[in-house]
């Protein structure tokens, strides 16, 4: 079995956000729901959320923990989020939007847990602590849009 | 089986480790008194050691923001630490860029106090005052928003500028949680304090306030915020609110008219339907005694059977950038969802605003 570093599961993870971006810029452009355009607008801007979290640390250490080996590798299909049981990108509400981007977060989230659960080392826990913690703010931020019923 | 001894065995030594280390942190390890020197000897707080910085602060009536009550989860509790606080913990760092770790900001919840440190923080924080406080008054806005009107009594007054926040403090299942609302009552009213409040369904705060009736005790903190109204009279103001995000305005607003009633102004408030607004009678009112404020209130959702709405529909950036013509000098106060913030800051930069004239508070 081929041996999987940290790195190869963060590219994953950054060609899934990559993916997202380009979905909801998609479902931005065929919705006739001004609501569902807006937040479209909003997630499609805001997707890079592993850039965002590696912005903060030293870059000579991400490029160490890039380079560890994992013992397992994790399960992570690019295409989970996109496949989840919505609406098509024409008739989908602002709810069931905001449902599918927490799915999205908690994917990230499960995929980073599944390798700290690995003997990884510190460098490595911290950074991917920061980028769960980047996606649970996330989370938190859209479920509390979703509260507000804004869209 | 023996693997399963042998797992239990050795889960057993690190928990039993673990314990052993935060018994001997808790009764062994003494810091002493230590010394926190505030924005270069304007002050030092003679502290415990072996506590956060945040507790120390808060026992010595420096309020800093924190919506978390200290857990790490809510980011707001940053002080620079220019000396003494140990090296940045991995529960920090994704709350901080790498400007402000180079700087020395960190999340005062999270530094502990092990030796004499030296902070740097804002000097509005230190006008920061808690007060005991009483309901006075409850009143509901709409299906969901609630106007909640507080006594002070100790302190009996506030100094707040248009746009700041104050803190309440609700009981959680935890312990005490913190919470942010924007004050809505204007600045000259100095011995009460007026919130709209929605309920956020599961929301410990805000159920916390929506249970609240005249009398009842509260806890606050404030005034915390950077809004700063412009003191220029010939520029214009431009409030745009969304959702709840209506109380700074309405105290931007008042507290504008008190000091320059001739001073022109916009509120731009969007909402999704009839049901959701609110305090337009009372701002038409206001417009028949200052003529140079404009009125714009927005509703995303289709009408209802038998509703009627004479304003704009559609969501309230489209409002915005119809109604605004381009090339003002103007200051723009910004307080709702973060996309529809993020589109109203789109369609005013493209009327010629710079980010230093916006100032905002996604929620």
């Amino acid at each position: 079995m081929a041996i999987v570093t940290v790195g190869e599961l963060m590219d994953r993870a950054r060609d899934f956000e990559l993916r997202l971006e380009v979905y909801y810029a998609e479902i931005r452009d065929r919705s006739k729901d001004n609501g569902v355009r807006l937040l479209t607008y909003y997630l499609a801007r805001h997707r890079r959320h592993q850039e965002q979290a590696l912005a903060g640390l030293d870059p000579d250490r991400v490029g160490h923990v890039r380079m560890v080996e994992l013992k397992f590798d994790a399960p992570f299909d690019l295409d989970a989020g996109r496949q989840m049981p919505y609406a098509p990108p024409e008739t989908i509400q602002g709810d069931e939007l905001i449902e599918m981007a927490v799915g999205h977060d908690r994917e990230l989230v499960s995929l980073y847990r599944s390798v700290l659960v690995q003997p990884v080392g510190d460098d490595a826990r911290t950074v991917l602590e920061a980028l769960i913690r980047v996606e649970e703010r996330d989370m938190v931020m859209l479920k509390k849009m979703q509260a507000m019923h804004y869209f | 089986m023996i693997y399963l001894i042998a797992i239990l065995v050795i889960g057993g030594l690190f928990v039993s480790l673990a314990i052993l280390l935060l018994v001997a942190e808790r009764y062994l390890v003494r810091y002493g008194p230590c010394a926190v020197g505030i924005n270069e000897g304007s002050s030092v707080l003679k502290v415990q050691g072996g506590g956060t910085l945040l507790a120390a602060l808060y026992e010595n009536k420096v309020f800093i923001p924190s919506a978390c009550g200290g857990k790490g989860s809510c980011g707001y509790c940053k002080v620079m630490v220019v000396a003494g606080g140990g090296p940045i913990l991995p529960t920090e760092t994704p709350f901080l860029n790498r400007v402000e770790m180079r700087s020395g900001m960190r999340l005062a919840c999270q530094v502990k106090i092990k030796q004499d440190m030296e902070i740097r923080i804002p000097e509005d924080l230190l006008n920061v005052k808690q007060y005991q406080a009483r309901v006075s008054l409850v009143r509901e806005l709409t299906r969901d928003i609630k106007e909640v009107e507080f006594d002070l009594l100790d302190p009996e007054a506030i100094e707040q500028r248009p746009g700041q926040y104050v803190q309440i403090q609700a009981p959680g299942p935890e312990g005490p949680v913190f919470r942010a609302y924007s004050i809505s009552s204007p600045m000259y009213e100095k011995r009460h304090v007026q919130l709209n409040v929605r309920l956020v369904p599961g929301g410990i705060a805000s159920t916390y306030i929506h249970g609240l009736k005249a009398g009842d005790p509260v806890v606050l903190t404030g005034a915390y915020g950077e809004f700063r109204l412009s003191e220029d009279p010939d520029r214009e103001i431009v409030c745009v609110g969304g959702g709840c995000g209506m109380a700074p305005m309405r105290n931007i607003i008042y507290s504008l008219y008190r000091r320059w009633p001739d001073r022109s102004c916009w509120l731009f408030f969007g909402c999704r339907s009839t049901r959701d607004v609110f305090y337009l009678e009372e701002y038409r009112q206001l417009a028949k005694q200052h003529p140079n404020f404009k009125i714009v209130y927005a509703l995303s959702d289709p009408l209802g059977p038998g509703e009627s709405w004479d304003g704009e529909t559609g969501f309230i950036h489209l409002a915005v950038d119809k109604k605004l013509i381009p090339g003002i000098n103007r200051q723009a106060f910004l307080c709702g969802p973060p996309p529809m913030i993020e589109a109203v800051i789109d369609v005013l930069k493209s009327k010629g605003l710079t980010d230093a004239a916006i100032f905002y508070d996604k929620f």
